[in-house]
């Protein structure tokens, strides 16, 4: 990968890595300083990269500097816990929001592969490639990750009753 | 009765659904019985064996065995949660694609899950990388392009700073290089100072040929200065920028002449002011156009006050020029008497003359 591949790449790639990091963290400076070190260590090591492997490249530095960041932060995850103290006060108007609020509760392993999913549509061999999973733990993820989803769309009162009207 | 010999028909049946209940039933014996076979059953089916078949009164041992085999395996999850997500994710089966259909259809309950789960595929959205240009790898020399750019600004503008004050200290000396009489004395008074009017006395009713050179000199003179002279800024007027052609308002008495246009000299009004008067320095500037149309050059009394008004406007506006010192495109021309004073002045600015007399204070003041 030469130097013109390379800001290629940040043009194509980095809004993409900047929105993975982002609703992982929700935090805009860690994330802007997250996608920085990724893109760095695709520069670091972009003599030996091939520029059709930049992409999962950039994405596994970021999902592995996600982590890192995670666990100096002490995030727990909120799987078990349904942060029922605050949800169940709390009406949300906009199935955009909920869905965010569940995502935000989403375990990393499962939010990370559920964005992956979505967001880029990365196969499950990608997302296992990328994450380091293997594929039936990615399946797996995706599963219960989805189910959570369905269920905190469910306690917020998203009912297929007034689910058009919400949407 | 399905046996190691003829368990391939039996599978291949089973994945086109060709097979009603009891024959199900004797697969998924066969698979807890033989459960080597059951990889090539997942091979045929091109997906593990999920357990929709526990479904329909598989034997519990053999339920249990087959529900650990799915991916999707989740024991407290209902058995279409499991199909929807499959569909969702676009890796179902036929033959759970099919399942999903016809539960969805049949149940309300079904399909308010399968709603709920269309809608846990996360939105686009768009949200952009700050700071984009910054994770860029640019050649050296585009990197320093606006530092160099930068400087060559800082340096173009310390070169025009110390250019400016050059150009100043070159300005052109304090010979006039107008033809200006100096063969009129200085303290004349008021009427000797006074301009000719055009067929007055017969003298100035055709202009003799040396003042025209002169007219046309002082006018070429004029256009050079506009020319040489930069424009200024007052920050950068101090006294050692002083020049010899420049001159300081006197206080006592001095006689200005204004004419619209240096050629219409003749036909200009002289009137004395007295430069340390009160109201001399707060005289408005009005420009000329606004002076022209107001007044009847017939009623003598207009006509005055007319010429006060102009004169007033050339004074005020000749004393701020000279009160600034130095103003772009103007040039002073100056004449001085033996006792080197300054005794008239002619400022060039704006396309128009302005002239200022020196003279000695009459006795009974000015006549406005």
């Amino acid at each position: 990968m030469d130097t013109t591949e390379y800001n290629n790449c940040v043009n194509l790639y980095a809004d993409g890595v900047y929105r993975f990091v982002f609703k992982n963290l929700r935090d805009a400076d860690g994330s802007k300083d997250i996608v920085q070190e990724a893109f760095a260590r695709l520069w670091e090591r972009h003599k030996d990269i091939d520029n059709a492997k930049a992409k999962s490249y950039i994405f596994t530095a970021a999902y592995h500097l996600i982590i890192d960041h995670s666990r100096k932060m002490h995030e727990r995850p909120l799987m078990d816990g349904f942060d029922t103290v605050q949800t169940a006060f709390r009406q949300y108007t906009d199935i955009k929001e909920v869905l965010d609020a569940a995502v935000a509760k989403l375990p990393p392993d499962q939010r990370s592969v559920i964005m992956l999913r979505d967001y880029e549509g990365y196969s499950y061999d990608e997302i296992a490639e990328i994450t380091g999973l293997s594929l039936s733990q990615v399946k797996v993820y995706i599963f219960r990750g989805r189910t959570f989803l369905r269920r905190q769309l469910e306690s917020q009162g998203i009912y297929s009753a007034n689910m058009e009207e919400a949407v | 009765m399905i046996t190691t010999d003829n368990y391939e028909e039996y599978f291949l049946d089973y994945c086109e659904g060709n097979l009603d209940e009891a024959k199900r039933r004797e697969v998924h014996c066969f698979l807890n019985a033989h459960p080597e076979y059951r990889a090539e059953l997942e091979d045929f089916l091109g997906s593990p064996v999920l357990d929709e078949d526990t479904d329909i009164a598989v034997p519990a041992n053999l339920a249990d065995s087959l529900r650990h085999t799915s991916d999707y395996d989740e024991p407290d999850v209902p058995y279409f949660d499991r199909l929807a997500v499959l569909n969702l994710e676009h890796v179902a089966t036929p033959a759970e694609q099919l399942a999903y259909s016809r539960m969805k259809y049949e149940s309300e309950e079904c399909d308010r899950v399968a709603k709920l789960y269309s809608k846990t595929i996360l939105p686009a959205e768009q949200i952009e990388c700050p700071d984009k240009r910054r994770m860029m790898v640019f050649p050296i020399w585009r990197r320093l392009a606006p530092y160099a750019a930068a400087a060559a600004v800082v340096g173009l503008m310390v070169w025009f700073s110390i250019g400016n004050k050059a150009t100043v200290s070159i300005l052109p000396p304090a010979t006039p290089s107008v033809a200006v009489d100096n063969s009129r004395p200085a303290s004349d008074g008021a009427q000797a100072s006074r301009l000719p009017r055009q067929g007055e006395d017969g003298v100035q009713a055709a202009r003799l040929p040396h003042q025209e050179e002169d007219e046309i000199s002082r006018q070429n003179n004029v256009a050079d200065t506009k020319t040489t002279v930069p424009n200024k800024s007052e920050d950068i007027i101090d006294e050692e920028v002083w020049c010899d052609d420049m001159v300081e308002v006197p206080v006592e008495i001095v006689e200005v002449v204004v004419a619209d246009e240096p050629s219409a000299l003749q036909d200009t009004t002289s009137l004395p002011i007295v430069a340390d008067e009160p109201s001399a320095p707060q005289v408005e500037i009005l420009p000329f156009d606004d002076l022209n149309d107001d007044y009847d050059d017939n009623n003598t009394k207009d006509k005055k006050h007319r010429h006060r008004k102009k004169f007033w406007f050339a004074c005020g506006k000749a004393l701020k020029y000279v009160a600034r010192r130095f103003v772009p495109n103007v040039y002073f021309d100056m004449d001085r008497n033996a006792d080197g004073k300054i005794t008239r002045v002619a400022m060039y600015a704006e396309n128009k003359v302005y002239t200022v007399e020196r003279k000695e204070k009459p006795q009974n003041g000015a006549e406005l």
